[in-house]
């Protein structure tokens, strides 16, 4: 099946640019979620929301992140947008790859084993560093680019 | 156990990645697509797609020339020009598309809109 020429088809061959604005959409909610996770754990005032408000947030934006981020790596994968550069390729595989093993991981702690709760700080901002490392792969390179 | 389905779909694409960026680099695919094309049109003009980039951006041909657009990359492409109402549709690396050239073209590959290329006529 033509995955990539069916995406592209309805994307009105624009398949890269909303591959780049949903690679934004999630680095700003991975960022929005460091934020939420810190207003929930109490180690900020901001934003300024209860931490009951916080913690339904961070599982909405949470979700929406996941969703967004497997439709883009769904596409990456189905169609490389690469390369321009060999290593900007390995390094965005790389970082790509990283991001589920992390996710893997939370969610197999959190939600199977039901253990490490110590250790969500890390995981979380090991997973905003992460995206922040496949955004600066992929977006900057596209914006550059032009 | 929605949660282990969900770990589970993770690991794969977090695997899915390096699989298919190893398959799609792998020497012998990609050599034995190259020359495949290069001998059907030994005589016709050949814009590559590689790089994300068309090679020659600039080519120019007599009417009626069948042009072979090949791609060597490891991303998809097409050729559009819209103006003209050519498209080639999606491209796959390893795979080609010919089209007879009769009027001046501008196009794109609409996945990679930066890719962009000419055909101008002489004669």
């Amino acid at each position: 099946m033509d995955v990539i020429g069916l995406l592209n088809d309805l994307t009105g061959n624009n398949l890269l640019l909303w591959k780049v604005v949903g690679s934004t959409a999630v680095f700003c909610l991975a960022g929005l979620q460091v934020l939420l996770a810190a207003r929930l754990w109490g180690a900020t005032s901001f934003p300024p929301v209860g931490t009951g408000t916080a913690a339904r947030a961070h599982r909405v934006v949470g979700r929406v992140a996941l969703l967004v981020a497997v439709l883009v790596a769904v596409s990456c994968v189905a169609g490389p947008a690469g390369p321009t550069s060999p290593t900007r390729v390995l390094l965005h595989s790389v970082f790509g790859t990283l991001v589920f093993v992390i996710l893997a991981a939370k969610f197999a702690l959190l939600r199977v084993l039901r253990r490490g709760d110590d250790l969500l700080p890390w995981i979380g901002t090991a997973l905003f560093l992460t995206f922040a490392g496949i955004w600066a792969t992929s977006v900057a390179d596209y914006v550059t680019a032009r | 156990m929605v949660w282990v389905g969900i770990v589970v779909g993770c690991l794969v694409l977090a695997v899915a990645g390096p699989v298919a960026m190893v398959r799609e680099n792998r020497p012998a695919g990609r050599a034995a697509a190259a020359p495949a094309g290069a001998a059907a049109g030994a005589a016709a003009p050949v814009v590559s797609m590689e790089n994300i980039a068309f090679a020659p951006e600039t080519l120019t041909v007599r009417p009626g020339t069948e042009v072979l657009f090949e791609n060597r990359d490891v991303a998809p492409h097409t050729v559009t020009a819209e103006a003209s109402g050519i498209d080639s549709g999606t491209i796959n690396p390893g795979k080609s598309f010919r089209l007879v050239v009769n009027q001046p073209l501008d196009y794109i590959c609409t996945i990679h809109p930066s890719m962009k290329a000419k055909i101008l006529l002489s004669g």
